[in-house]
């Protein structure tokens, strides 16, 4: 017995056999065996249970498909709201962003009606425009070079950790390799790059001050093209790049552009701002009424020669603007 | 016949309405299911076997009902929700699996 068991290969089947064999639901089988006993030969007709009893049998199996995603995990439909939210939340940051490309424009615009017509003002204004291009500030054009990478072909896309997958490192590589180089602006996917631009993975994307890109990751650089792209060559970045792509897949292409358009950086904070006082406030308000009637230019002039020496004194009491 | 138009009207009713299952109610709504399949392959067997019977069908599908309700109910309350509910689904399952090999026996002589 106990070696008839050993040998069969089906052994451990027995259970679920033995199981099925056996008569598991006999309710009606007893019930016709007392029934025969009885010796009441016709079934009992119960019409109204029997009716609601299927009525209940057919709605609970209905039920059950009906109400699928009642019983669907809960974790999917959170994931569901959390991605409605974060699509709303990314529609607000584009419409705030718009709104202060425009807003920054018009400050812009303002300043230049104020520091127009002096020496001192050309001069500020001189000095700001090349702070505001190297902060990111302003919109840049100009030669430069293209570096696109992107994954590798054989890449497996549902894997995080796939080694052929571009990661925050390997871009963070280029862009450094790049202002090594002697970039003066530098975009990823047409974001411009600031001092305290970041660029993280989160989950399976990369985060470009803090909004996520999508590969083909173009990185461009304005800068000298010949001078940029023999430097970076040599730089260790550049170096490191190669060897990504030789034991990684990566794939990477260097080109030049005699025009680049890099956008003004969208994400910049400034470290410290001042609020004019109500005078300076009045002043700059007139300086813009009069920037845009744009009437007699002696008017036009004095406004502005008193909102430049107004400007002056808030940038020496309120410091770093 | 009879049958048949309730399992129809049941349908419908699921259907068309789909009365929101109140949530204290959900987690019995697959034992449900299961207790339900289990009385539609019983009955059909029986049916099969000639000796249907209205009441047996009728308090045979509530008291599994109950039952399962009730065993998952005391074990949800005892921190062993889940492993009555297998246990229940099993045995069900098992009831199922039987009363299907008798129909297939029944239809196709094998």
């Amino acid at each position: 017995m106990t070696l008839h068991s050993v040998t069969d290969p089906a052994a451990s089947m027995r259970l679920l056999a033995d199981l099925l064999r056996e008569d598991v639901g006999q309710e009606y089988v007893t019930a016709a065996k007392r029934r025969r006993e009885e010796g009441t030969h016709e079934q009992r007709r119960w019409v109204l249970g029997l009716l609601v009893t299927c009525v209940c049998v057919a709605m609970i199996l209905a039920l059950g498909v009906v109400q699928r995603d009642a019983t669907e995990p809960a974790a999917i439909k959170a994931r569901a709201a959390l991605i409605v939210r974060a699509q709303q939340a990314q529609a607000r940051v584009d419409q705030l962003e718009a709104q202060l490309t425009a807003t920054r424009s018009t400050v812009s615009d303002l300043q230049s009606a104020i520091v127009a017509d002096s020496a001192a003002g050309a001069e500020v204004s001189g000095r700001l425009n090349v702070l505001e291009m190297d902060a990111g500030y302003t919109a840049v054009v100009g030669p430069g070079l293209i570096v696109t990478i992107d994954d590798a072909a054989q890449m497996v896309a549902s894997d995080p950790g796939d080694p052929g997958r571009v990661q925050d490192r390997d871009v963070q590589l280029v862009v450094n390799g790049l202002w090594q180089s002697g970039a003066e602006a530098v975009a990823i996917n047409g974001r411009r790059l600031t001092a305290t631009t970041a660029i993280r993975t989160a989950g399976m994307a990369i985060l470009v001050d803090y909004k996520p890109i999508l590969p083909p990751y173009q990185i461009e650089a304005i800068g000298n093209p010949a001078l940029l792209a023999s430097n970076y060559a040599a730089t260790s970045s550049g170096r490191a790049l190669d060897q990504l792509v030789e034991s990684f897949g990566l794939s990477v292409d260097t080109t030049t552009s005699l025009l680049l358009h890099l956008p003004a950086a969208v994400g910049v904070a400034p470290i410290s701002a001042t609020v004019p006082s109500d005078s300076v406030r009045a002043t700059l308000s007139a300086a813009a009424s009069a920037s845009a009637s744009a009437g007699s230019s002696a008017s036009a002039g004095s406004s502005a020669s008193s909102a430049s020496s107004a400007f002056g004194s808030v940038l020496s009491t309120g410091g770093v603007l | 016949m009879i049958a048949a138009i309730g399992l129809v009207i049941g349908i419908v009713l699921g259907v068309v309405l789909q009365p929101a299952v109140p949530i204290w109610l959900q987690p019995y709504l697959p034992i449900a299911i299961v207790a339900a399949m289990d009385a539609v392959f019983g009955a059909t067997r029986a049916l099969l076997d000639d000796v249907f019977d209205d009441r047996v069908f009728v308090v045979s599908f509530l008291s599994n009902v109950l039952i399962a309700g009730l065993l998952v109910f005391l074990g949800d309350h005892l921190g062993v929700g889940a492993q009555i509910s297998t246990g229940v689904v099993v045995v069900l399952s098992m009831r199922i699996f039987a009363n299907a090999a008798a129909i297939r026996r029944h239809l196709f002589k094998a």
